[in-house]
């Protein structure tokens, strides 16, 4: 295993500046996710840590070697791909075992290594088969299996799972997971899901038009995000964003928002002290606050400012239920109760937890610190 | 209660429009080819001559038509001409579509180049390459007024060789088309099979052996019909460049059938050998129509 650093990796074709400059250093063992929008450049990125495209400028290493000039075949990497690329007329066992013989491994082993990989990805039944009279999922699981059985020294996951439908994607999730975590093995996976950005990964590095918009853990993602793109991307259902202007309140700074409420509309003045070092010098400026929707819960705990305003529609989801509400004109989501328990209408009271809500400034989108 | 509303006749026609279309190709293909095989079958069962005539005298133009020394060179013939051009024709047309897939400059150029001879009719490739071939005013002369006085190309007049001339007359002319049925089936290989290969450490002519050409089974497959009934209707190219000659040492099948029927008054012989190329040809075509459509449903 080995660590991998990316240093200001940069791609265009032609005039087109697919990647502008990404750093990314990757610990020995560590699970980095790429998470981005279609086209922001994650597929380029990890055909050049695989070295079936050149860098433009910059440089890869992997451990202390830097393989810009490598040949793929001699990066120690494999990749598993979207398509999972199976060679249409070989078994799953000559698949497999493909990558072996390339490498000059005699026949006795490969047998053996090809028969552990096919016990641990639980199909030594399917061996014999070719890959179009496979489902799916097996498809998926032949496609690791041709990663795993080289034993290389990065794994290269571009989106795996997309191909598959949701009850199986969760299954294969779980078994990635697992099997980062028995082989212990540095591993770059490209998604655009965000949940299975959040489930997988150590650190999750976020692209936009081919620049690293964060790279961070991912709770430190969740909890604070760099901007309101990030904030924007990750989170299901999406953090609301509320355009308010800053006041002096009493305690502090203070914002007004109009609620609905009791078919009216009432102004309501929102503490917002817990950010009063953040909001130095915005004051009669306005800002935008970033509120998830857990962060409005239903009921009066002592957790924040507690308001009363009237639910638009609920929307249930089995796990809890959505409540959209009207602030300023906009529709925020709040998160009441959980099941199918309560009906929730009418004017009822709700919890903001203003003090952990994200405020960005409105011009750069940057997070105020 | 309902009343149906009655089906209007427009409708009607509407519904029975494909059938209706289809029926007066349906009906000519039935009279013209079901229709002549089964004449051509009685035919040959009968004592014709210079015209048809009915009289059945079973198997004796068989008979006759397998003692045939001219016959057998034919039948021969085929074999060598079909077996050579269609492989031939398939290795050169293979080998120009990997060349030409190494992302080469000026490819459509160059693919309009090669695929220009199957747009040329047989004649004129037969005509040119008689032309080209011919001792006295061809490759042979060019080669020898250039120094080499030694140089022979007489393919086309040597009892032994004519057959060869044919293969490569059509070999150039049929290699191209192969190559353009290849090139766009190596096209239509996923890229990602191609990445995944070399990341498994393939060299790049091992990726063409062992992945590529193998999953272009069925294409393979397809040349290789197209080209055999090439192969088996060649006949103007074989008028056009060798005439049958020297001799009729390069005659093939269709010509000999041509040859009895049309000009040795032998209508019932040239109508046996006509049966026995529909049967060889049958012979080969079955089986493979059979495997294939029946391949098809568990793919
Ligand atoms: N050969 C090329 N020439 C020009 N532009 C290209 C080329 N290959 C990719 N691009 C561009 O680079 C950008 C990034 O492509 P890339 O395949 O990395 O996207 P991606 O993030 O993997 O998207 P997806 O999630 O859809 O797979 C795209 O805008 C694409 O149009
Ligand atoms: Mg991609």
């Amino acid at each position: 295993m080995a660590s991998l650093t990316i240093k200001n990796a940069v791609k265009r074709y032609g005039n087109v500046e697919v990647l502008k400059g990404v750093s990314i250093d990757l610990r020995d063992g560590e699970f980095l996710v790429l998470l981005g929008a279609s086209g922001c450049g994650k597929s380029t990125l990890l055909n050049m840590i695989a070295g079936l495209e050149d860098l433009t400028e910059g440089e890869i290493m992997i451990g202390d070697r830097v393989v810009n000039d490598v040949h793929p075949k001699d990066r120690d990497i494999a990749m598993v791909f979207q398509s999972y690329a199976l060679y249409p007329t070989m078994t799953v066992g000559q698949n497999i075992a493909f990558g072996l013989e390339m490498r000059g491994v005699p026949k006795a082993e490969r047998a053996l290594r090809v028969e552990q990989v096919a016990k641990t990805l639980r199909m030594d039944h399917l061996l014999d088969r070719k890959p179009a009279q496979l489902s799916g999922g097996q498809r998926q699981r032949v496609a690791m299996g041709r990663a795993l059985v080289r034993d290389p020294e990065v794994f290269l996951f571009d989106e795996p799972l997309s191909n598959l439908d949701a009850k199986l994607r969760l299954e294969m999730r779980t078994e990635i997971k697992r099997l980062h975590k028995r082989l212990n093995a540095t591993m770059v996976y490209v998604t655009h899901d965000q949940i299975e950005a959040l489930t997988l990964a150590d650190r999750i590095a976020i692209l936009k038009d081919g620049e690293v918009q964060q790279l961070a853990s991912p709770a430190e993602i969740y909890e604070h995000p760099a901007n309101m793109f990030v904030a924007g991307l990750v989170g299901s259902p999406p953090m609301n964003f509320l355009d308010i202007t800053v006041e002096a309140g009493e305690a502090g700074p203070a914002a007004w928002v109009t609620l609905r409420a009791d078919g009216a509309d009432k102004p309501v003045l929102l503490d917002l002290s817990a950010h009063t070092a953040r909001l130095d010098g915005y004051v009669g400026r306005k800002v935008v606050m970033g509120l998830r929707p857990e962060m409005i819960s239903q009921g009066t705990t002592d957790a924040g400012q507690c308001v009363q305003c009237e639910i638009d529609v609920t929307e249930a989801t089995g796990a809890d239920t959505l409540c959209v509400l009207n602030w300023n004109n906009q529709e925020v989501l709040a998160r009441g109760t959980s099941g199918y328990t309560k009906i929730l209408e009418g004017t009822m009271d709700f919890t903001i937890e203003t003090e952990r809500a994200c405020l960005f400034d409105p011009e750069s989108g940057l997070r105020l610190d | 209660m309902l009343t149906r509303p009655p089906v209007k006749f427009i409708d009607r026609i509407a519904r029975a429009l494909p059938q209706i279309v289809v029926a007066p190709g349906f009906a000519a293909i039935l009279y013209f080819v079901y229709g002549f095989i089964i004449w051509t079958g009685y035919i040959s069962l009968t004592k014709s001559k210079m015209l048809p005539n009915y009289t059945l005298i079973g198997t004796r133009p068989y008979e006759r038509l397998f003692q045939m020394d001219r016959w057998s060179v034919a039948i021969e013939n085929l074999f060598i001409f079909g077996f050579l051009f269609v492989f031939v024709s398939v290795i050169v047309g293979c080998l120009l579509a990997v060349l030409l897939d190494q992302k080469i400059r000026a490819e459509g150029f160059i693919r309009t180049i090669y695929l220009y001879p199957m747009a040329i009719s047989f004649i004129i490739t037969g005509t040119a390459w008689k032309w080209i071939m011919n001792p006295s005013l061809g490759l042979e002369k060019v080669i020898r007024d250039w120094g080499w006085e030694s140089f022979r190309f007489g393919w086309t007049v040597d009892n032994n060789l004519a057959i060869y001339a044919l293969v490569m007359a059509a070999v150039w002319q049929a290699s191209g088309f192969a190559m353009a049925l290849f090139l766009s089936a190596l096209r239509s290989v996923d890229q990602d099979i191609i990445k995944a290969a070399s990341l498994d450490g393939a060299s790049p002519w091992r990726i063409y052996l062992r992945i590529i050409l193998p999953s272009m089974r069925p294409v393979f497959m397809s040349a290789m019909v197209i080209l055999s009934h090439l192969a088996i209707k060649s006949f103007d190219l074989v008028v056009a460049l060798t005439g049958g000659g020297p001799g009729y040492a390069s005659t093939l099948p269709a010509n000999f059938m041509y040859e009895m029927t049309f000009r040795r008054n032998e209508i019932a012989v040239g109508a046996a050998s006509a049966m026995v190329m529909l049967a060889t040809v049958a012979a080969i075509m079955v089986p493979y129509l059979y495997s294939e459509l029946r391949g098809k449903k568990h793919v």
